[in-house]
């Protein structure tokens, strides 16, 4: 891999990493695949196929950055349930992360002029970083309120707390991010 | 990664109270300001002041985050094959190409969504616009998601020239990326012709019937569509709906069918619970029924069938009649069969579905006639729309799914002695609803319409001596100082009001009438004219001998009546001497000529 292009695909891991949460925390796949190693072994497999990589963009590389990503996550619940592999899991797990890559790569390449784009880039990775960072039940909060859009409820029965306790998580993890996120005190 | 165990103090205890009330009010859609939540915990304002400066901060710095990792297209905008992105490729540096296929010219993008992107394209050589379907990425895909591509468009090919199927024109591939040419469809889809907003149950039954006719086509061609949902049916401009996004289609019996659904998650509501289950051995027919069942759901609600949150253990569907008592018992019957968990109970093919639908359509309509009462009165609300006001020709009487339409009724409050409808004792009924009759001296009445199109409004009320008085847009019942008619898609009357009604008054003689009309374009300056003289030779009309009580439908333009066990008539065509239907039969010459209505209610009662 050349440094620019392995540089790159580092600059994805919190983006990565925010990904597999989100796709964790869907009820479908909970607690299927909780591997918190998935991101490195993705990465580092980019690193190591480097030379199968063709495209130039951004979105490209995300697109193969993703199809790593689910054949890592293919290997990993191989291993987890070789007794009884959950055929239908693994299909929603595919169906779900290609339609992810899909829609991240129609966002990264919508028309912008380069500055906006640079700059959206910009903010999308350091809110992922910024969030990957949180506590993991802040994080978890988080990404169900503010990335999914879950009602409150829902969020709650998902973290397994109660609405006052979930409502708390996402006190504390937007306040993190504010610190994070603003130059603000 | 550290454990959040963070101890919480009393006042923490309580902010997370307040906070917990105010999401919880955001997301039952009440739009929460912050000085409501204020005004309940008064203790805690700066601390809520200082977590709402650090909402605001954080929200827009998430947002790109919250977009890029949407697995759903972000807006209805974005919707698969649907069309609003600019259509020009005008930026001058465009961060991604436009792709090249020779004897297409891209002209822009159309949408985007599952699995391709699609584009405007002029086929050259046949110079017509047509809409052009290619995998994302191209020759950087899949080989998997390239043959799910190539599926769809030999799927669709087979279907050829069926008129509610989106037709595909041409495929191939070029430069390792495949594409196929379609039929270019430009009334956007169905999800946004009906979102929030129920159809007339008869439209969408008729619609749901056309799209059950194409789904059968499809199986008796062995193809399964699989993704059926009000996004994957477009509309032309004049309405035709066809059937799009063959994307996981699969040959019936075929058992190296592709079994990779980018959309389970994506749209639950409208896959059955063996499809999310991932079980492709009993994906069949039925399948396609309960995707039928679901967008006719979605007509009749203006919601998507949701039985959220894990499609794998689904919750008892909201019945539609719960979201809409609009809706008749008999369609309600027909969507919940198409909508059963299990597929053995739902219709054993769209065929059967379709024949169910145009039964329905067949019946009359069944309205209870019971008698009480001196008074008489008469409502009349008549949903008009008219191409240009007083002049033209009546719109004909259109029976595609597409036509003007728009949803009225009267909701009747029981007794005036129970003040206000946030009373939980006073019952409010509408009047479809059959124990809406009788009514009382002192009920009061309110009138609420809905139109699916926004339409220019104005009411009229004809008092029992036969003088019509403007009551909306104006307001002060004076047909001086018009103000201009609003654009309006909901209306309750009297205007505004929500704790109050028209009184049922007591022991006036003759008939009173409120005439709704709903118009494309606002009255013109001198029109109230035409419309006074239309009204004022209506005159009062008692109600047939004997008869203390009846109610009339109007059904695309005709005034019909129904009683229990006689079946429909129509004035026209009994020439019954029925004051109400001569009356309604007045209404439609005289103003009917110059509108045409496509649904509307009225209903006649005599007091004691």
């Amino acid at each position: 891999m050349s440094p620019s292009l392995d540089g790159s695909a580092e600059r994805y891991r919190a983006l990565l990493r925010v990904q597999v949460r989100k796709l964790q925390l869907s009820p479908t796949l909970a607690k299927r695949f909780d591997s918190s190693d998935l991101v490195q072994e993705t990465l580092l497999r980019a690193h190591q196929h480097h030379d199968q990589f063709r495209g130039q963009t951004d979105a490209q590389l995300l697109a193969w950055l993703y199809e790593i990503l689910r054949n890592v996550i293919h290997d990993e619940m191989a291993k987890a349930h070789a007794q009884k592999r959950d055929a239908a899991l693994e299909q929603s797990l595919d169906a779900a992360l290609a339609s992810a890559s899909d829609h991240l790569g129609k966002y990264l390449a919508v028309q912008a002029s380069p500055a906006e784009w640079a700059e959206r880039k910009e903010q999308l990775l350091r809110a992922a970083e910024a969030i990957d960072r949180l506590p993991e039940e802040q994080r978890d909060a988080v990404v169900l309120r503010d990335l999914e859009g879950l009602p409150l409820a829902e969020v709650a029965a998902r973290l397994g707390r109660t609405e006052k306790s979930a409502a708390g998580l996402l006190r504390r993890g937007r306040e993190a991010l504010r610190r994070t996120l603003t130059d603000e005190p | 990664m550290p454990v959040d165990l963070q101890p919480v103090s009393p006042r923490e205890d309580r902010l997370d109270e307040a906070l917990a009330a105010y999401e919880r009010a955001a997301d039952a859609g009440e739009a929460p300001t912050r000085d409501s939540i204020l005004a309940l915990f008064p203790d805690l304002a700066d601390d809520l002041a200082r977590y709402f400066a650090a909402l605001k901060a954080v929200s827009p710095r998430l947002a790109p985050l919250r977009e890029a990792l949407r697995d759903r297209p972000a807006s209805p905008d974005l919707g698969p094959t649907r069309s609003h992105l600019p259509a020009e490729p005008s930026d001058p540096a465009p961060a991604r190409p436009l792709p090249t296929i020779p004897g297409y010219e891209i002209l822009g993008v159309l949408g985007e969504g599952g699995m391709g992107i699609v584009y405007k394209a002029r086929q050259v050589h046949m110079d017509r616009v047509v809409a052009v379907k290619m995998i994302r990425f191209g020759r950087f895909a899949s080989e998997q998601a390239r043959a799910r591509f190539r599926t769809e468009a030999r799927a669709v090919a087979r279907l050829d020239q069926h008129p509610h199927i989106v037709r595909v024109l041409d495929s191939g591939e070029h430069d390792g990326s495949p594409f196929m040419a379609m039929e270019y469809v430009d009334g956007g889809s169905l999800k946004d012709a009906a979102d929030g907003q129920p159809w007339p149950a008869k439209k969408a039954a008729a619609l749901a019937a056309l799209l059950a006719d194409a789904v059968e086509h499809a199986h008796r061609h062995n193809i399964l569509h699989r993704d059926l949902k009000p996004a994957n049916v477009l509309l032309t401009a004049t309405g035709v709906p066809k059937v799009s996004d063959f994307g996981l289609a699969r040959w019936l019996g075929d058992g190296a069918g592709l079994t990779v659904s980018g959309q389970v998650l994506g749209t639950p509501a409208f896959v059955p619970p063996e499809q999310a289950d991932g079980r492709p051995d009993e994906v069949g027919p039925p399948a396609d029924v309960y995707g039928l069942g679901g967008i006719l759901y979605f007509l009749l609600t203006g919601r998507v069938p949701n039985r959220a949150p894990d499609p794998k253990h689904p919750l008892p569907l909201v019945p539609p009649r719960a979201v809409n008592p609009r809706v008749p018992k008999a369609l309600e019957r027909i969507c919940l069969k198409a909508l059963a968990t299990v597929p053995d109970e739902r219709h054993a093919s769209a065929e059967a579905l379709a024949d169910d639908l145009r039964r329905f359509l067949a019946r009359p309509r069944h309205l209870a006639l019971a008698g009480a009462a001196a008074a008489c009165l008469l409502l009349a609300c008549v949903v008009a729309g008219g191409l240009s006001l007083m002049r033209s020709p009546p719109t004909p009487v259109d029976l595609t799914p597409m036509s003007l339409s728009g949803f009225i009724d009267v909701r009747v409050w029981e007794g005036k002695d129970v003040q206000g409808p946030r009373n939980p004792h006073r019952k409010g009924l509408y009047l479809h609803q059959l124990d809406a009759l009788p009514m009382k001296i002192g009920d009061q009445v309110q009138v609420e319409v809905k139109l699916n199109k926004p339409r220019f409004v104005c009411v009229v009320w004809i008092d029992a001596a036969g003088e019509a008085k403007p009551c909306y847009p104006w307001r002060d019942f004076s047909w001086d100082k018009r103000p201009a008619e609003n654009v309006i898609a909901e209306l309750t009357l009297p205007q505004g009001a929500i704790d109050e009604g028209w009184e049922m008054a007591e022991g006036v003689p003759g008939m009173e009438t409120l005439l709704l009309l709903a118009r494309e374009t606002p009255l013109p300056a001198d029109g109230e004219k035409e419309l006074r003289a239309a009204l004022a030779e209506l005159g009062p009309q008692p109600l047939q001998d004997g008869r203390t009580e009846a109610a009339v439908w109007f059904e695309n333009g005709t005034v019909v009546t129904a009683e229990t066990g006689r079946g429909p008539k129509s004035y026209e065509a009994t020439r019954i001497d029925d004051p109400l239907l001569r009356t309604q039969a007045l209404l439609r010459e005289k103003v009917g000529v110059l509108f045409s209505y496509t649904r509307a209610v009225s209903f006649s009662f005599r007091g004691k």
